[in-house]
């Protein structure tokens, strides 16, 4: 409201002076198919080469695109864990159940009697799980 | 004012070289985005639509056809070549416009340079009106004296606005001015006009 209020009005006394004195733009002599072809036409080069950029910038940033996503997952998943909280031994048992015999807590496991390099193989996932158990399973008994 | 010709909608319905399919509702921001990526039919849009207003500015600017077309040619050129450099978000029409109107003050202070300004030609056949002519002939006299004597800008701003029917804040987008500054270049001009008029007025009350 305000802004039409404070909006201009054209003065037709000035706008008359000036008609007297100014012609109208010819616009029904000039040939406007012409001038639009002549425009474009000039214009198809530097069309063409933005074109030309644009494929090849699609060509150079279509295979980065999945390796962008893999690169983040992967880093997403060391993040995760590397941050991460440290699983608790029931999410281990829950995890692993179905290896561990019946009857055996997790803690039995690791109270057992292992050597140093037993211990080790067991962390580096290298050791062989069944006889660990069968280990832990006879300290038990 | 600034936006779509009427007059070019039929024309621009059909994309040249695509499935036949309305576009009257693609805006010309989104037609840039296409033009940036060599879109010819995008550009042949976006000059079917202003090319005509876009005349009738350069016309006014220079006052010969074939120069108002040389501008308008080199107005859509310019703005291909620096079509990157429009910020998403702004009005494409105010943006291209200013280009028009900054490269034809420049056409206009160069031809000046180079000749005295010379009147359309076509003036003096104009309507003919052998009882009031004499009259007629001192007061275009006068007008064109008052008309030369203002600043460019000016009477860039008076055409503008008297004349092809801008509003004072689309001037002001066009020519990088507040619109503060555009009002008061519209004051000033019609001053000068009036004081030019006054005489006539006097005579003819």
């Amino acid at each position: 409201m305000m802004h039409e209020e404070n909006e201009l009005r054209r003065d037709p006394e000035i706008a008359a002076a000036l008609r007297m004195i100014e012609i109208d733009p010819p616009v029904a002599d000039v040939d406007w198919d012409a001038l639009r072809s002549s425009i474009v036409a000039r214009a198809e080069l530097p069309l063409a080469q933005r074109r030309k950029r644009s494929a090849q910038l699609s060509r150079w940033t279509r295979p980065l695109i999945p390796l962008a996503a893999a690169a983040s997952i992967a880093l997403a998943a060391w993040v995760n864990g590397e941050i991460g909280p440290a699983p608790r031994s029931g999410s281990v048992v829950a995890d692993n159940a179905d290896l561990v015999a019946p009857g055996i807590t997790p803690e039995d496991v690791f109270q057992a009697d292992v050597s140093e390099q037993e211990f080790r193989l067991i962390v580096s996932g290298r050791a062989n799980t069944d006889a660990l158990l069968q280990l832990a399973v006879q300290d038990e008994s | 004012m600034i936006g779509t010709d009427a007059a070019a909608l039929p024309s621009q319905l059909r994309v040249a070289g695509q499935q036949e399919r309305v576009v009257a509702e693609v805006t010309d921001e989104e037609l840039v985005v296409r033009l940036r990526n060599g879109n010819v039919a995008a550009y042949d849009q976006i000059v079917s639509r202003h090319m005509r207003s876009a005349f009738s500015v350069a016309y006014r600017l220079l006052g010969q056809r074939e120069d108002a077309e040389d501008l308008v040619q080199d107005a859509f050129m310019v703005a291909l070549e620096k079509i990157d450099t429009f910020k998403e978000g702004n009005r494409f029409a105010p943006w291209f416009f200013r280009i028009l109107v900054n490269r034809g003050l420049n056409a206009r202070k160069a031809r000046s340079l180079r000749q005295t300004d010379a009147l359309p030609a076509d003036i003096s056949t104009r309507e003919p009106t052998p009882h009031l002519e004499a009259e007629r002939s001192q007061l275009r006299e006068r007008l064109d004296a008052a008309v030369a004597v203002l600043p460019e800008r000016q009477r860039a701003i008076v055409k503008l606005f008297e004349l092809e029917g801008f509003t004072s804040p689309e001037i002001a987008e066009m020519l990088e001015l507040s619109d503060g500054t555009v009002r008061w270049h519209l004051h000033q001009a019609r001053q000068t006009l009036r004081q030019a008029l006054a005489p006539f007025a006097r005579r003819n009350p």
